[in-house]
């Protein structure tokens, strides 16, 4: 117990170390301030998010709102489609090759043919950041189905547990650990998917905001907007874990198939 | 059947039925093909553009900044992966930073490079680099830890101590996942490249897809696509022809797993 104690706090010390170094470095002028301003100098300028002016406040809930509206999407559809091609191996093998091509390009390089489709549009925004995350959720759904003891679904099947019953009552809770490693895998894909889309393509959001402080040169402004695609970033994997552990203690030892 | 073939069947039907009726309905004017041009004609744009445009060179631009990303992100990588999974004072020290900046999406770190780096190859290299760097230390740590203690103290006992650890006990051991941590990094090194040329660079394959989207050049836009995901499926094989070579007591494992990872 103390020694765990006393850990937490050793964690403190890189952190410290780094921001006291770079705000006398700063303060000292030997880095330049313009581009590296002092992390108080930073934190202090945080108030432009309740400030209704400066738009930020607008754009963290609008980026929110996008990456909520993603994953939603990219687990009903992706769980779904997982599901249904393990029932047949043409199915599962051959969409697996699919994927496997499509998943390392950048969900990005799909925003400008979605955006000749649909225009520059609140839908071809979420379309483009859909890209990855629907892949990695029907792969891990399969791998999660795969995972599901054969001798399970053979009593299943001799007690005639079929259709929805089926469904709901074994494939979902047996390949849920899986799910759930999926869902916090694409958070984060959906994270740079949605900040990279707002940067070249939306007139706002946080990457907006980002780009738009880093071509007027309003550096405090830009280190503020990465400061808190930080906290989402922490957000959707530390603080993610923690809900998901709390909520499926099971998971922590099964940790779902790797993709 | 045998169950290689049936399997190799399984494997391969699916891609190539989508890839007919995508050429069948672009060609009979099913889809309408300012959109959706045919797959042969997108394969003629992709060599056309590489043999006599300027596909050429911003694939080899690519390449080069990829490689010099990974080559830092290797070395660095697994350097701090092995020391903090090793030695638990260098963990704690920077387990808060690389938490903190392995969810950060790269591509928003690419402003703040341009801003020191100017905008020149650097950034663009740095922000690829710093991807692949915490994925890189991350897996290395993960695997340096799960190292039996069993092994290691048999190593001990028989004289690997000092470097002599490092080099005969350490790498031998983590090998095989050293490995697949380095192809994965490679992998998002990859990703944040293609993604960064795309929004702020003006040569490569990322920006030159940027480009042809500007000028509704959809054949060019697919093309440059496609070439991305052969691109990630080359750094696959690359790895999997290198990891014999590398690792030839691994050979027999391999087979044993029968290969289905992704």
């Amino acid at each position: 117990m103390r020694r765990t104690l006393r850990e937490k706090w050793a964690l403190l010390v890189g952190p410290v170390l780094i921001f006291l170094g770079w705000e006398l470095l700063s303060r000292t002028e030997v880095i330049r301030s313009t581009f590296f301003p002092p992390p108080t100098e930073i934190v202090s300028r945080g108030v432009i998010v309740f400030d209704a002016e400066s738009g930020l406040g607008d754009d963290i809930i609008a980026t929110v709102l996008r990456i909520l509206a993603t994953i939603a999407l990219a687990v009903l559809i992706g769980v779904a489609v997982g599901i249904a091609i393990t029932a047949s191996q043409w199915l599962e093998r051959g969409t697996n090759t699919l994927l496997v091509f499509l998943y390392p390009i950048p969900g990005v390089l799909f925003f400008p043919f979605l955006t000749f489709l649909l225009g520059r549009t609140e839908m071809a925004i979420i379309l483009t950041a859909l890209v990855t995350p629907l892949i990695v959720m029907v792969l891990y759904t399969v791998a999660g189905v795969r995972s599901i003891d054969r001798t399970l679904l053979e009593v299943a099947d001799n007690y005639g547990s079929r259709g929805a019953r089926r469904f709901f009552g074994i494939l979902i809770p047996g390949a849920l650990p899986s799910i759930v490693t999926g869902i916090r895998v694409s958070l984060g894909f959906t994270l740079i998917a949605v900040i990279a889309i707002e940067m070249v393509g939306a007139s706002n959001g946080l990457g907006q905001f980002l780009w738009s402080s880093w071509q007027i040169l309003r550096v405090t402004d830009m280190y503020v907007a990465l400061l808190i695609i930080a906290v989402l970033g922490l957000l959707s994997s530390v603080g993610f874990d923690s809900v998901a552990d709390r909520m499926l203690p099971w998971r922590r030892n099964v940790q779902g198939a790797q993709v | 059947m045998s169950p290689s073939v049936r399997r190799w069947a399984h494997t391969w039907t699916i891609p190539v039925v989508v890839l007919v009726l995508w050429e069948m309905s672009t060609r009979s004017g099913l889809l309408d093909p300012r959109f959706f041009p045919p797959l042969s004609d997108i394969l003629v744009t992709a060599v056309d553009e590489l043999i006599n445009g300027r596909l050429g060179l911003d694939l080899v631009l690519t390449l080069q900044r990829l490689l010099a990303a990974f080559a830092l992100a290797a070395v660095f990588g697994v350097a701090i992966g092995v020391a903090s999974g090793r030695w638990r004072t260098v963990e704690l020290l920077i387990r808060p930073i690389t938490d903190t900046l392995y969810p950060l999406p790269k591509i928003a770190l690419l402003p703040l490079f341009i801003i020191i780096f100017g905008r020149g190859e650097v950034a663009y290299i740095v922000t690829a680099f710093a991807t692949g760097f915490f994925q890189i230390i991350i897996s290395t740590r993960g695997t340096v830890r799960d190292m039996p203690t069993d092994l290691i103290e048999a190593g001990r006992n028989f004289g690997a101590t000092g470097t002599r650890f490092f080099t005969r006990l350490l790498f031998p051991a983590i090998a095989p996942e050293l490995l697949n941590g380095l192809r994965l990094g490679m992998a998002t090194c990859l990703i944040t490249l293609i993604a960064a040329e795309f929004v702020g660079a003006e040569f490569g394959l990322g920006a030159m897809i940027r480009r042809a989207g500007q000028q509704f050049a959809v054949e060019e836009v697919y093309a440059g696509i496609v070439l991305t995901g052969l691109l990630g499926l080359l750094i696959n094989l690359a790895f999997r022809l290198v990891t014999p070579l590398v690792l030839p007591w691994q050979r027999q494992a391999q087979r044993a797993d029968g290969g289905q990872n992704v």
